[in-house]
């Protein structure tokens, strides 16, 4: 049969048409992006807060300098922070701010739009605050945005303290122009509000080592804003309020305990006096989703096997990882080192629910070693996938599209997961005790 | 009309059929998979072999990634595709040839870190240690962003050399320092290496830096009342 007739042509023609379409349907979000083309005006956005300053960056289309307006009213921007230096790319930090405090500001490329932040209080002190944490949110997708708008229907009017993602922030290679579509234009009422404080993951790092995450996020890596200085944005640690956030990289550094990373975490987490301790990594210790966790010599089983004895040595209370595209939320447990099948029962130090309306919240004392710790698997904020999801750690294991929110308040955190799809509910608490 | 037929049914189609690049995060199989679509309209891409070279070593593939990095040879040329292959030797364990690898393709690419890293390490796996030091203080003058582990590699590879070699390796933990900043990573390293000369005085000095974030912890106190007392008990060596 001859199928080079002009009637077949015609039908192979609209058949290439359709595919282009569905290839670009499809992939319409994630299609290979330039950085060659134009920029695009991107912020502002705020990085390493402190009590007492913060800093501001942003993208400009045009070269100019770069000059903040800010004050404590929105009417009365009377404080004015500039650099004359002539760029795209703008940065500028502020100082002396009072603790505590509500800030607005404009950015010259957005002198009409007033925005805001507000400073923690002096380290240490106990304020009531929010984190929301994304994982693998970087499709720059409609399932990104879902969850992005699941979580803003659910915060309402309130304030969100701290942003953290978990690595994976932009597919697929953590290309400038991808950051632009998966951040900057996904979040962009949140990250002006709202510093963040992100993790590097295994895409994050394709682009040129992870040059484009590293330009874009100004990290704390010498200690002033709580936290012994790392000397690396790779991985670092400061404080907000009562809590201590500390950002593991386990995708470019060194994992092994011969490692810089690892003496730092030590002596980062032996000095650490605040009420509550967070840690947060891209590579999860236990995890049976898209990724196994059991599969040996990964970044994975050198998270679990090297680092989870040093978090419980120093009371570390939640880990939260991402790279698995399913929310996996285990018990309260200590001890386990090994591949999912060598877990015991005997490693929960609680089997409830953590729930106050169900089995009670879990409870651990003020500045305790060696109790129980609940690992999070948060990996499904862009995507997610069906996967075998049987880690005995595991109190409760979905695949299904979501962030997660911590609410700090004292002597009680309460943990909540946020989905677009409102049968998919998990939350929980913790609290301290004397 | 059967073309508008064919359109409407690829349209009802769409949410059930898979996507195109937007499954590139996906599982190493996934990924192989995309390659492999890929490279079904251009076989003989050479950057789409290298790709796929790369998810299959990671695999564990070493068979199948040396048939992509052979065909991307036959495209391309030899020296770009000389990273590769590198990391094809390594995975082999045939660390020799991946070092002849990685430097073939540092000739045509000095500054790529990856492969003087790479090099860096199978020379010191190899007991090349002085080899293995040159590149990583290559690596220390053209990599745009330090890490402290380049230092502490390094100086843990120099204090190995007879006889000044902790010498050397207190003077890279040091210009780590001076580069980096005080950090506990290079200073405990640079304790330990004191000691090691019996340097006690010069280990209490360094031990006492780390105070302003260590010092009210009960491990830099017992490790000040330890340094202390040694410091008390034996004299320093003479430098």
């Amino acid at each position: 049969m001859n199928n080079t007739s002009p009637q077949n042509s015609k039908y192979h023609l609209v058949v290439l048409f359709c595919l282009v379409v569905l290839v670009s349907a499809c992939g319409n979000s994630n299609s290979t992006c330039s950085d060659a083309s134009p920029l695009t005006a991107r912020g502002p956005y705020l990085q390493n807060i402190s009590s007492t300053s913060i800093v501001i960056k942003w993208r400009s289309e045009q070269q100019t300098i770069s000059r903040v307006r800010y004050g404590s009213s929105p009417n009365a921007l009377v404080a004015v922070q500039e650099d004359q230096s002539i760029d795209v790319d703008h940065e500028v930090g502020l100082g002396n701010l009072v603790p505590d405090t509500r800030y607005y500001y404009a950015v010259n490329d957005t002198a009409e739009t007033v925005f805001s932040f507000r400073t923690p209080p002096v380290e240490g002190t106990a304020r009531p605050s929010r984190v929301w944490i994304v994982g693998d949110s970087g499709t720059a997708d409609k399932n990104a945005k879902n969850v992005r708008d699941a979580f803003v229907d659910f915060n309402g009017s309130n304030a969100t303290d701290l942003l953290l993602m978990l690595g994976d922030n932009a597919y697929d290679s953590g290309a400038d122009c991808e950051y632009q579509r998966a951040f900057f234009d996904m979040y962009p009422a949140t990250i002006a509000a709202t510093p963040v404080m992100p993790t590097i993951g295994n895409h994050d790092a394709r682009e040129d080592g992870g040059a484009p995450y590293f330009n874009i996020f100004n990290l704390p890596i010498d200690g002033n804003t709580g936290g012994v200085p790392s000397g690396t944005e790779a991985y670092y640690s400061f404080n907000y309020a009562n809590i201590h956030f500390v950002s593991l990289d386990s995708e470019t550094s060194n994992r092994s305990p011969s490692g810089a990373m690892y003496s730092w975490l030590m002596a980062d987490l032996a000095a650490n006096t605040q009420d509550w301790t967070v840690v947060y990594f891209h590579h999860p210790p236990y995890s049976k989703g898209t990724h196994d966790s059991d599969q040996p010599g990964t970044a994975m089983a050198d998270m679990r096997e090297y680092y989870t004895p040093v978090f419980e040595m120093y009371g570390v209370d939640l880990v939260f990882s991402g790279h698995s595209h399913n929310y996996e939320r285990s018990f309260p447990i200590l001890g386990h080192r090994g591949t999912s099948a060598t877990f015991l029962e005997s490693m929960k130090t609680d089997t409830g629910n953590g729930r106050k309306d169900g089995d009670g919240e879990y409870t651990k004392p003020y500045n305790s070693v060696n109790q129980g710790i609940v690992y999070t698997v948060a990996g499904s904020s862009g995507k997610t996938r069906s996967a075998p999801l049987n880690h005995p750690v595991h109190y409760l294991s979905m695949s299904k599209l979501g962030s997660v929110v911590l609410d700090f308040d004292g002597d009680q955190l309460n943990v909540t997961f946020v989905s677009p799809d409102p049968a998919a509910i998990d939350y929980y608490s913790i609290v301290k005790t004397i | 009309m059967k073309a508008i037929k064919i359109l409407t049914l690829t349209l009802l189609l769409l949410p059930v059929l898979p996507a195109g690049p937007a499954l590139a995060h996906a599982s190493l199989d996934e990924l192989i998979e995309y390659t492999t679509g890929l490279l079904s309209g251009k076989p003989d891409n050479p950057g789409t072999l290298l790709d796929r070279a790369r998810l299959q070593l990671k695999q564990g593939n070493n068979a199948l990634a040396l048939s992509d990095i052979e065909a991307a040879e036959r495209s391309s040329d030899a020296v770009d595709v000389a990273y590769v292959r590198g990391l094809y030797f390594l995975a082999e364990k045939q660390r020799q040839q991946a070092i002849d690898a990685f430097g073939k393709y540092l000739g045509r690419y000095p500054g790529y870190t990856p492969a003087i890293l790479n090099r860096a390490k199978t020379y010191a796996t190899l007991g090349k240690t002085e080899l293995s030091i040159r590149d990583y203080q290559y690596l220390l003058s053209v990599s745009k962003v330090h890490s402290p582990d380049y230092y502490l590699e390094l100086a843990q590879l120099e204090s190995t050399l007879e006889p000044c070699g902790i010498h050397m390796a207190l003077k890279s933990l040091d210009r780590g320092m001076e580069n980096l900043g005080l950090l506990v990573s290079l200073q405990a390293a640079a304790i330990e290496f004191e000691l090691e000369r019996k340097a006690y005085r010069m280990a209490l000095a360094r031990h006492e830096t780390l105070k302003p974030w260590l010092g009210n912890t009960p491990q830099w106190k017992a490790r000040q009342k330890e340094l202390i007392g040694r410091t008390s008990q034996f004299a320093d060596e003479p430098d």
